[in-house]
């Protein structure tokens, strides 16, 4: 039994040093801002939340709306987050677009592999944020300590094979939209009712 | 035939001037290897040729690498203390040819257990990865990276030697992994490639190296500059990859790569890689 038990936490072992997301994170373009002129994060200082995202059994990045991020659940569907990090704006050429290099990631693997990238025009992601999705890509199961290592998968947020940026915009989470609405007509009652 | 043996630090050798087509040269490479565990040096004499193609003389002062000892039939012996010297060949009286003909070396250092990528900068008319790499203790590995195929053609060395043993080229790209722990030294030579430019197409993933045996930083190769961008170099640094990424303010950094240091590049889209050879002939 105890043989059993060393035998299947080694055959784990071996799986799991076998699954990963191996992914060499970056931006060789960058992104604009919202209105395709600037970039995401124009002034020195800027920060942006960069994130890399399984897509989910749909293969699909999934929002709460087109366009829309729900701030109370910025994972939606059977999307599952895989890493997430932050990217400055210090100054050098092509940053205030976030053009460089984010990580290197070693994750655990997910499912059909499927992965996207996307990044917010914040560091602390807020109400009112805009964000860009990136292309999807089906990401190779790698070992980064097999023998001989494999060189990482790329994934470039912004390629040009994402077409012109199109951003979305962080929402407030449904169940603050209802309080806001309640509040609203509260606010338009009471006021009705002190005009009479 | 002149013989002599050397002991000095080298990274090309030449034919003679009076060396003409046809002449063929002979030498001796000695491989030395030692021992991490208890310091012992094991040398093996390997045979080597090279058809010469004509002669000629270096302009470019020629840096030096690698340890090289040599030894002809005779064992005179010749202690030479220049970068460039000559190579034990037939000299006989022929027509003179205005290209040169080159020999090169460059010397590798596997340390058992652990990764090197290689990269092999000279033409060797068909040298396997027996003939290459038979130094090395059994049990060691050798990953060829197939640019046809996009993978490994893995070599394991038995009592009967490297098994498959493909032909390694011109830019081929290998890992080499010595078994046990001794510190091992391979010389690879070939004939350096003269012409003017060499041409390949670069498509995806690719493992390769420089087409010249001479360091170079990256940003100098045509390589680097026809690489669009989303490409992307991994350098090998002993332990684990140096990733560089080219963006719109080009590459995030400019290695030098060294003679026979193999390189991954991945590319987003086809280009045409023309390398134009970086030193003079006469």
């Amino acid at each position: 039994m105890k043989k059993n038990v060393v035998l299947a936490m080694a055959v784990m072992m071996a799986v799991g040093a076998q699954a990963d997301f191996y992914i060499n994170f970056f931006s060789s373009f960058g992104i604009y801002d919202k209105d395709g002129g600037a970039g995401i994060i124009p002034s020195i200082g800027d920060t942006a939340t960069v994130q890399l995202i399984y897509a989910g059994v749909d293969g699909v990045a999934n929002e709460f709306a087109p366009g829309q991020l729900d701030i109370g659940a910025l994972i939606t569907g059977d999307d599952q987050l895989v890493w997430s990090g932050s990217f400055q704006n210090t100054g050098a050429l092509f940053e205030d677009y976030a053009a460089g290099n984010f990580a290197i990631i070693a994750e655990p693997f997910l499912g059909n592999g499927m992965i996207y990238g996307r990044i917010f025009n914040s560091g602390s992601i807020a109400v009112g944020d805009n964000y860009y999705i990136g292309h999807v890509l089906t990401a190779a199961n790698l070992n980064p300590a097999g023998d001989p290592p494999p060189a990482a998968d790329n994934y470039d947020l912004g390629l040009a094979a994402d077409g012109v940026a199109a951003m979305g915009t962080v929402i407030p989470e449904p169940a603050t939209i209802g309080l806001m609405g309640i509040a609203g007509l509260g606010m338009f009652l009471a006021r009705k009712k002190s005009r009479r | 035939m002149h013989g002599f043996a050397i002991d000095v630090e080298v990274k090309w050798v030449r034919f003679p001037s009076v060396a003409s087509t046809g002449t063929k040269a002979r030498w001796t490479v000695l491989e030395s290897s030692t021992d991490a565990a208890n310091g012992a040096v094991r040398e093996k004499y390997r045979k080597t040729s090279c058809q010469a193609k004509g002669s000629g003389v270096f302009r470019k002062t020629l840096s030096e690498v690698g340890s090289l000892k040599a030894r002809s039939n005779t064992m005179k012996k010749l202690v030479m203390t220049a970068a460039v010297l000559a190579c034990a060949a037939s000299v006989v009286t022929a027509q003179t040819v205005t290209s040169a003909n080159m020999v090169g070396y460059a010397k590798v250092t596997a340390v058992g257990g652990q990764l090197t990528l290689v990269a092999l900068n000279f033409e060797t008319g068909g040298l396997t990865v027996n003939e290459l790499f038979g130094s090395l203790p059994t049990g060691s590995v050798i990953n060829l990276w197939d640019k046809g195929a996009n993978a490994y053609v893995t070599s394991n060395k038995g009592r009967a030697g490297f098994s498959p043993n493909p032909v390694v080229t011109l830019g081929s790209a290998l890992w080499v992994k010595a078994a046990g722990t001794a510190t091992n030294q391979i010389i690879l030579s070939g004939e350096v490639l003269l012409s003017e430019t060499n041409t390949v197409a670069v498509t995806g993933l690719d493992a390769s190296g420089y087409f010249y045996p001479v360091e170079t930083l990256w940003g100098d190769t045509d390589l680097a500059v026809q690489a669009p961008a989303g490409s992307v170099l991994n350098v090998w640094n002993g332990v684990g990859y140096s990733t560089y990424n080219k963006g719109r303010a080009g590459w995030s950094g400019n290695p030098a790569i060294g003679v026979a240091q193999g390189f991954w590049l991945s590319v987003p889209s086809s280009i045409t890689w023309k390398e134009i050879r970086p030193f003079d002939i006469d």
